[in-house]
């Protein structure tokens, strides 16, 4: 897809720490394309480079090498003072004084930000009315949070950058969130998160993106990444039977009397199993079949490699 | 008007009026650490040979007074607000909005920069009523006071580059709160010093705003020495502004 028609693009994106011999690139050539109004997910492992890549979406790191767009053509870090009245971030920690209350934090916010939502609007979208003049630093993980998406959320933005938006929240909140964020999505803001919880991927996102070592791994829908990945016929065989008798391709395994085979052709081997069984009279105890999930996607890609780090450029 | 920018620098310097109060302990090093070293400055200066080198003590005071204020009520506690903005990381949040990098700093030293002035001009003026002395050269002391301000303004930002973390400040600022004062004129004048340090020392940062300040009261400067030593001060700001323009770090080291 073109950069024009994109709210956020990034194109073969290198992210470089340090200077001489002792560097170390964290974002290795990542390319991506977000539409107007789609939900993004970029899912990782620690270190993967998630944070990294976002940063410099959000212009507060430039590209070491590659390119970045926002709204088509803007760079965000030369065009920053006309990008920032449309977008709002969420970073993945800190970023408020500890010694102001709740009420405070968005009212500063309110007083450096064009066009924003009255600040008990905020607070209460954020569930944190109760908490408004609670300090800081006297909040839990989870309200902290909520504090950091109701600024980031306080002037309608056009692209919404969420950095694990939930890290730290309750269940309850963590739901909460989701519901505020399918609010956003649902008045066509585009939204870029990065999460560990891919439940929370699998919920919310349009589109993801796996990095691995500062690379995109996987990319696509969900159905898209799980389709490169086996799928799963489980079943209980009887006595007489053994898993070699049966009629499957992929791998197979037995344990405990109940039989797994993992394949990449779950239609064909299962009608040839369940073909089998009915020929044979076999009743296949407890019978399921089911595509990949995204959590072995994620497994697959991230225990690529042995988990040896690549450093040095 | 209320530009984006003025409205962006009344929320920060409203924001840091609130913190001020509400954290006791500063009233302690912005009020009642320049009031101690004046007392004790005014003592040291009363054994110095002062006539002889024919320097007036209520303009030597208001200078002193000028330069205790800058360091302490200033440089010190601006350097000191940037690093511990830094490490909470509130300036790498503000950066995700709409305020200039420029407006993010200069927002949170507006108010210490507030203080600072009025503190300055309440002490000059209690200084003058006491010692009977009158300003005659009113530009020269706004030329001081205004490079004064930007110099250490400028300073702290640098010195925050150059810390790692809150407790580090202590010990970076070290400099500045000891020998800058004493090679810059404010707690004893130049004229004092060998003629040859004397005269080196001019150069030191804080020794044109000193002399400015000084001259105000006693007019002894001429205009092409005015013009230099705001050049001088000038050229200051201008080097300590660009070594924070290139080294200033927006969030804590990992």
């Amino acid at each position: 897809m073109a950069a024009e028609n994109s709210h956020i693009h990034a194109q073969d994106v290198w992210r470089r720490y340090g200077t001489g011999k002792k560097t170390f690139d964290a974002v290795r050539g990542v390319s991506f394309t977000v539409r107007p109004g789609e939900l993004f997910a970029l899912l990782g492992t620690n270190g993967a480079g998630k944070t990294s890549t976002v940063e410099m979406l959000e212009g507060l790191a430039a590209p070491h090498r590659g390119g970045v767009r926002l709204f088509g053509t803007l760079d965000p870090v030369a065009d920053r003072a006309r990008i920032r009245p449309r977008t709002g971030a969420m970073l993945q920690e800190g970023g408020f004084i500890s010694h102001l209350t709740a009420q405070e934090t968005v009212g500063m916010w309110a007083g450096l930000t064009t066009r924003p939502r009255p600040v008990a609007q905020a607070l209460d979208r954020a569930g944190l009315s109760h908490r408004a003049a609670v300090m800081v630093r006297n909040l839990s993980g989870g309200e902290r949070r909520r504090l950091d998406l109701a600024i980031a959320t306080l002037s309608h933005p056009d692209v919404l950058f969420l950095d694990e938006p939930t890290a730290g929240m309750d269940v309850e909140g963590r739901h909460a969130t989701w519901q505020l964020i399918r609010e956003l999505q649902g008045r066509g803001t585009t939204i870029l998160l990065t999460t560990h919880y891919l439940e929370e991927a699998e919920s919310l996102a349009d589109q993801l993106a796996i990095m691995h070592r500062g690379r995109i791994a996987a990319s696509g829908s969900v159905p898209d990444i799980v389709a490169g990945h086996p799928s799963t016929l489980s079943f209980g065989l009887p006595e007489q039977w053994t898993a070699g008798d049966l009629p499957v391709g992929g791998t197979v395994a037995e344990r405990d009397g109940r039989v797994t085979v993992t394949t990449g052709e779950l239609q064909k081997d299962a009608a040839r199993l369940l073909a089998w069984a009915e020929s044979h009279d076999v009743a296949l105890a407890r019978f399921t079949a089911r595509p990949a999930s995204l959590e072995e996607a994620f497994i697959a890609v991230a225990g690529r490699d042995g988990g040896r780090r690549e450093e040095g450029a | 008007m209320n530009s984006p920018t003025t409205q962006h620098m009344k929320t920060l310097f409203r924001i840091e009026w609130t913190l001020f109060h509400r954290i006791k302990s500063n009233y302690v090093f912005v009020v009642l650490v320049p009031a101690m070293l004046l007392f004790t400055m005014r003592s040291v200066q009363k054994q110095l040979p002062l006539r002889e080198h024919g320097i007036e003590a209520g303009p030597l005071m208001v200078s002193t007074a000028t330069g205790v204020l800058l360091i302490f009520s200033l440089y010190s506690s601006v350097t000191g607000l940037y690093v511990a903005r830094r490490e909470e990381l509130v300036l790498k949040r503000l950066r995700t909005g709409e305020v200039a990098d420029p407006v993010i700093l200069a927002g949170g030293a507006s108010m210490y920069v507030a203080i600072c002035v009025t503190q300055i001009v309440v002490v000059a003026a209690v200084l003058s009523v006491m010692f009977g002395v009158m300003p005659r050269q009113p530009l020269a002391a706004a030329a001081g006071l205004l490079t004064g301000i930007a110099l250490m303004t400028a300073m702290a930002a640098t010195t925050a580059a150059l810390c790692r973390t809150v407790e580090s400040v202590l010990v970076a600022t070290l400099p500045a709160i000891f020998v800058l004062p004493m090679i810059s004129g404010v707690y004893i004048p130049r004229e004092v010093l060998p003629d040859a340090l004397g005269e080196a020392l001019l150069f030191a940062p804080l020794s044109s705003t000193i002399d400015l300040m000084r001259s105000g009261w006693t007019g002894e400067l001429t205009a092409p020495e005015t013009l230099t030593r705001t050049a001088l001060a000038t050229a200051w700001t201008a080097l300590f502004a660009w070594t924070a323009t290139r080294r200033f770090r927006w969030e804590p080291r990992t």
